[in-house]
């Protein structure tokens, strides 16, 4: 594999259903990082990361991966990722040692030692059928599969849904470790914004199918605030500063994409920091503008 | 391949097990009852005695017992789409020929095992019963193997197809089903053919006789049985001079399913029309 600075490049992906579109949409994970792509529910990550993995393809623009084009050398990407879904895709039947002995036989590359070394380290039982896992055990052996085949992206779906903080922040933890090798990078959907500010070095934002921001996390929330007003304050500010504002009987709570232009322009207005969770409420809201 | 060939044995370990049980212990009964017949407890089985009843146990042993070996075939391609593991297998490195191909391996090896062990129990059935084994039974059983591998390919088709777990049984329903219809129907001309000919022959010969219709020493009922094992037994002739072309020729087919399953599987999971509300297997 020649060398290559994204793990993975999306140019101009279009795909189009009935009902929703996924819409020109382009951005890179860096390799080495995790990418936080978020997104409400129908906003099309599912969409994006199965174009990624060629599940499905898309009706226009590219998808390559370590530099490799996702549809020609599909056969080669595949030995070094691992997909990790919001449920568990393997027969109910089967038990891990089962699925040790038919993963070892696909991937060139499969440590059987590594497996069972995170069976162990996730308490998961080798010899139980999969029907009988818990969903935080189905996920974290997800996990272990994905990790024991010296994959070099994963991608995950919603891997996290479902989840309680507990098993999260191991997960988590396990995700931390595994980018300690700067070959190694994650593209991890999720609408549950307080993991991806825990880990990701950068965020995309996507909703009906268009992207919204793309960048570093800190930029992004560097860039973004919270500006908190009256409203008859409200009146004065210039609604293009704005994304879209939250208005209540109290007063008002707008989110601004440019903090440090709007702290200078508005001296008298306070100006809160802005999390991922505000920032993707106030952009699903930005074609009302206004909203309560 | 070899990863996908170990998957499609250990998911299919059960009905396996379930099936080597039946077919042992029907075997063993079969068995029993020529012992049974030895010591003459089995009287007028089939109106003619002991030795009849132990003649009728091994011929039923020996080619009735085939169909129990149809617990052998694998075809878990409806269990793959509601696991899921038919979107997973999309991120292996596998081609979908490789796929499809190691699918059709694990079952070429468990019927060829499973028609190899009745070989082996056929001819301790020969030992036991005192018949003699014959060269046609090697044929009969590696028809039984080719006929079983096709069917099973064809009815797996659907569900590479269609995606979906009603759709891929309703096809292979259809297709089954058809196949019956179509056997039915052509046994029943087969039959009407015997009967229409005995009958024409019965009234010749009571006019040849010039005797009544009852009188005669043959019955119409016996001369229809005796004219449709003549035909059976000619089509069987014809079958055997043409053996090679129905190899060939359905050689030839399983490679175009082959071929279209492999295609199928290569489309993209949005292809199809997505299930219905609920149904797993659907890409959202």
């Amino acid at each position: 594999m020649a060398e290559y600075t994204n793990a993975i490049e999306i140019k101009g992906i279009t795909k189009r259903y009935d009902g929703f579109t996924l819409d020109d949409l382009s951005f890179n994970v860096p390799k080495g990082s995790i990418m936080g792509f978020v997104g409400q529910n129908g906003a099309g990550k599912t969409t994006t990361i199965n174009t990624i993995l060629n599940i499905i393809r898309a009706d226009e623009g590219s998808v390559s991966v370590f530099g490799l084009d996702n549809i020609k050398d599909e056969k080669e990407i595949k030995k070094s990722i691992a997909a990790i879904f919001d449920e568990l895709p393997f027969h109910e039947t089967l038990n891990a040692k089962n699925l040790n002995s038919i993963l070892k036989r696909i991937f060139d590359e499969w440590s059987s030692e590594t497996f069972f070394n995170y069976l162990d380290r996730f308490s998961l039982p080798s010899k139980k059928k999969f029907g009988q896992f818990s969903k935080g055990m189905k996920m974290k052996l997800q996990i272990a599969a994905a990790l024991s085949h010296n994959a070099k992206l994963l991608i995950m779906d919603e891997a996290t849904t479902g989840l309680d903080p507990v098993v999260r922040n191991e997960i988590l933890d396990i995700f931390l470790e595994y980018l300690q090798n700067e070959e190694h990078s994650i593209l991890m959907s999720s609408h549950i914004t307080s993991d991806l500010e825990k880990i990701a070095d950068s965020v995309t934002f996507i909703d009906k199918g268009k992207l919204l921001i793309t960048g570093y996390k800190d930029d992004v929330l560097n860039s973004h605030g919270i500006l908190k007003c009256s409203r008859s304050d409200y009146e004065s500010i210039d609604k293009n500063d704005i994304i879209s504002a939250r208005i209540t009987e109290f007063g008002v709570e707008a989110l601004v994409s440019d903090k440090s232009g709007c702290m200078k322009k508005y001296s008298g207005a306070v100006i809160d920091p802005a999390a991922l969770d505000d920032i993707m409420v106030y952009y699903v809201n930005r074609n009302k503008k206004e909203w309560s | 391949m070899k990863g996908i060939i170990v998957k499609e044995l250990f998911i299919s370990r059960k009905r396996f097990c379930i099936t080597a049980a039946t077919y042992f212990t029907l075997m063993l009964m079969w068995i029993l009852v020529k012992m049974s017949c030895l010591y003459g407890n089995i009287g007028k089985y089939a109106g003619k005695g002991a030795d009849e009843a132990a003649k009728t146990t091994y011929y039923f042993a020996v080619f009735g017992m085939l169909v129990v070996l149809i617990g052998f075939v694998i075809n878990n391609t409806g269990s793959d789409i509601m696991s899921r593991w038919n979107i997973y297998q999309k991120t292996l490195p596998m081609t979908s020929k490789q796929l499809v191909g190691a699918v059709y391996l694990a079952n070429a090896v468990t019927i060829s095992a499973a028609v190899l062990t009745h070989l082996l129990m056929t001819f301790i059935l020969c030992a036991i019963f005192g018949i003699g084994f014959k060269a046609f039974y090697l044929e009969v059983f590696a028809a039984f193997a080719v006929i079983v591998f096709f069917f099973n390919v064809m009815s797996m088709y659907p569900f590479y197809r269609f995606r979906s777990v009603k759709k891929g049984k309703l096809a292979a329903s259809v297709l089954l089903g058809g196949i019956y219809v179509g056997l039915y129907i052509a046994l029943y001309f087969f039959v009407n053919s015997s009967a229409q000919k005995a009958h024409e022959e019965i009234i010749r010969l009571a006019q040849e006789m010039n005797v009544k219709i009852s009188k005669l020493p043959v019955t119409e009922d016996k001369l229809a049985e005796e004219y449709l094992l003549r035909d059976l037994g000619k089509l069987t002739d014809t079958l055997l001079d043409f053996r090679w072309l129905f190899l060939i020729g359905a050689a030839l087919l399983t490679a175009g399913v082959f071929f279209m399953s492999a295609k199928a599987l290569d489309r993209p999971m949005d292809d199809t029309k997505p299930a219905k509300n609920g149904e797993k297997g659907a890409v959202s």
